[in-house]
């Protein structure tokens, strides 16, 4: 436990605690009505048998390519996506940069090289480009991933974390979170338009084994333990009650 | 409204396991039930439930500020002294909740009335925003539903979306107790929503926080607690040990504290007398408010803090039904009955989600007997219109 005690100053995002964990003022209403009135995709990345996204079926259309996985294409880069010829060299380019711009934002971030190359290897992390953030760092693209769809290319960011066998990928996340410069403010992030899809990849997670906290206050030494958590055994005398409704 | 008999899907085992559903089956009952599903016209989800859940957030909101500074109004729900200054704080910083979930009796013609909020621990998150939603995609594809038909279910994009909203920026603590098959599964699911929001998480047992000399509660690598989700009630919180600690004030909890006011029984003879005559209100007095024999002798008598319907009491003239449990020592409320609407012998409560500020979705239990509790099946539902 010894990092993040050295009196470093906050290694925190650009963004601040300001916003961690408090609410935030009401977002401006939806853009436009949606045409459902369910999600667009339900991903799931470690939950079950592996990385998962299922698209919901358009309405009225009998486009039911719902499970992406059969579709999906791996490239290292774009050259090697346009060699492949399994794909037009021009799609190769523009999903490739729409990976990139996936990658930026939806990376995993960590409040330090060494934290980050703890998970992903040495060599295999840097700063992100879109802004200059002191203290933040993401691991480097492994690849990308093509998944054709009816209008054309979807891509993912790729990640290979240290022990990774070859040809493992992970994927991040899928909405954007809020921009790390910007006032947050008007994120109307829930409506349509986050149609994505991830990979098939292992079922670990992202940050279960990591070390140290983004957050450089973190540190501290557990004088006592097992404070909570004792009243729910009077509620319940074989443990298997649940704790909720 | 209808209830549709509906083949199961083919691949349902397969899905489940590919999907992470360990619990669709609950002490050998079937929990998940997909032999049927609960149809409703646009309408009806639209002007019947998406609308006055809304509205019944914003005047559940109405009555937090009332409350949490109104010592009258904490003590009349029974919330600890020790409480209030969280209450109070909690809601003066803005502290955000993400989620709650309203149980409505709605049978597809008359005005949905408001059982109960479930405002603190509210579970079942899982299946309402993934499991019903994969299922209505595969019986559309599988030509078990009409194709073209719609769910009133986008609780996993508001899920996603407002966790990145609320808890980025650090390490978020998603805290739970260890030994429940339906709590892991829902925590499972959580972290992954927060893990697509691009949120670094740490799963912790609620019996491994510690707390610091300098007043912080940390985790077992003894990081800081700065941010954590607790599905575990603020009650049982109160009740333990560490709920007394001055380290309450360095955490930031979801449900934040204000949630006490909402998640407790009393908020209904409250609601009630803020907004009396309301049309998804339930006519609803504390027990020991002489004005409760306006209700005669048809009513439910509820304790202030109870889950899955434990201690709650259905009084209809001569006829009593009962669900036994270990709650009702703070008090109860006595409110008026809105009986479950009869579909073929089962009786389906809807329990309708608050996302951040956001009506989000619906998913629908039902039991062939009055009371719904913990083994109530979750049945799917579609937009048929």
């Amino acid at each position: 436990m010894a990092s993040g005690q050295e009196g470093k100053p906050p290694a925190t995002p650009p963004q601040g605690k300001k916003g961690f964990g408090k609410a935030k003022p009401p977002s401006p209403p939806p853009p436009a009505a949606k045409a459902s009135k369910r999600s667009t995709a339900v991903t799931l990345l470690a939950l079950g048998a592996g990385a998962v996204t299922i698209y919901a079926a358009t309405r009225g259309s009998s486009d039911y390519e719902l499970e992406q996985n059969e579709k999906t294409l791996l490239f290292t880069n774009a050259s090697e996506c346009s060699t492949s010829g399994k794909v037009p060299a021009l799609d190769c380019d523009t999903a490739w940069r729409e990976a990139q711009k996936a990658h930026e934002s939806h990376a995993p971030r960590f409040s330090s090289q060494q934290t980050c190359e703890s998970e992903f290897g040495p060599g295999r992390c840097g700063s992100p480009n879109s802004f200059s953030a002191a203290g933040v760092f993401i691991p480097l693209m492994a690849g990308y991933a093509l998944a054709q769809a009816s209008n054309g290319y979807r891509a993912q960011a790729l990640y290979q974390r240290l022990g990774d066998a070859p040809g493992q990928y992970r994927v991040s996340g899928f909405v954007q979170p809020p921009p790390p410069q910007q006032q947050q403010s008007s994120s109307s992030s829930s409506s349509g338009g986050s149609r994505s899809w991830s990979s098939s990849s292992s079922s670990s997670s992202w940050s279960r084994s990591s070390g140290p906290s983004v957050s450089s206050t973190g540190s501290q030494t557990a004088i006592s333990r097992g404070g909570f958590g004792s009243t729910s055994s009077a509620f319940s005398s074989s443990g298997s009650r649940s704790s909720s409704s | 409204m209808r209830r549709l008999a509906v083949a199961p899907r083919a691949n349902f085992e397969a899905r489940a396991r590919e999907l992470g559903f360990a619990f669709h089956t609950i002490d050998g009952e079937a929990y998940w039930n997909e032999s049927a599903c609960y149809a409703f016209t646009l309408r009806q989800i639209e002007d019947d439930l998406e609308a006055p859940s809304a509205e019944l957030h914003q005047m559940a909101m109405e009555l937090v500020g009332r409350a949490a500074r109104d010592e009258a109004l904490l003590t009349r729900l029974r919330i600890p002294r020790q409480a209030w200054p969280l209450v109070a704080d909690s809601f003066a910083r803005g502290d955000a909740s993400l989620y709650g979930r309203f149980d409505l009796s709605y049978d597809g013609k008359s005005p949905a009335k408001l059982l109960e909020y479930n405002a603190d621990t509210p579970t079942s998150l899982y299946e309402s925003a993934v499991f019903q939603w994969v299922w209505l995609e595969d019986a559309m594809k599988q030509g078990l539903i009409p194709q073209g038909a719609d769910q009133f279910n986008s609780l996993h994009e508001k899920l996603v979306a407002r966790l990145g909203e609320i808890a980025s920026g650090g390490l978020f603590h998603i805290a739970g107790l260890r030994d429940n098959e339906e709590d892991k599964g829902f925590v499972a699911y959580l972290e992954d929503c927060a893990r697509q929001a691009g949120i670094e998480t740490s799963v912790i047992g609620m019996s491994d926080i510690g707390v610091s000399a300098e007043n912080k509660f940390c985790d077992p690598k003894d990081r800081w607690i700065e941010l954590m989700f607790k599905l575990y009630p603020w009650e049982w919180m109160m009740a333990d040990e560490f709920g007394a600690s001055p380290a309450m004030a360095n955490t930031t909890f979801i449900e934040p504290a204000w949630k006490m006011i909402l998640s407790n029984k009393g908020a209904l003879a409250l609601l009630w007398q803020m907004a009396p005559g309301h049309p998804n209100l339930l006519e609803t007095y504390f027990e020991d408010d002489p004005r409760k024999s306006a209700l005669g002798g048809r009513f439910a008598r509820k304790p202030l803090l109870s889950r899955e319907g434990a201690n709650v009491m259905l009084v209809d003239g001569e006829h009593v039904a009962r669900e036994e449990g270990p709650y009702g020592a703070e008090g109860f409320v006595r409110q008026a009955l809105a009986p479950l609407p009869d579909f073929d012998g089962w009786r389906p409560v809807v329990g309708s989600w608050i996302v951040g500020d956001e009506a989000a979705g619906i998913g629908l239990r039902e039991d062939r007997d009055p009371i719904t509790s913990n083994t109530s099946r979750f049945t799917p539902h579609a937009i048929l219109d």
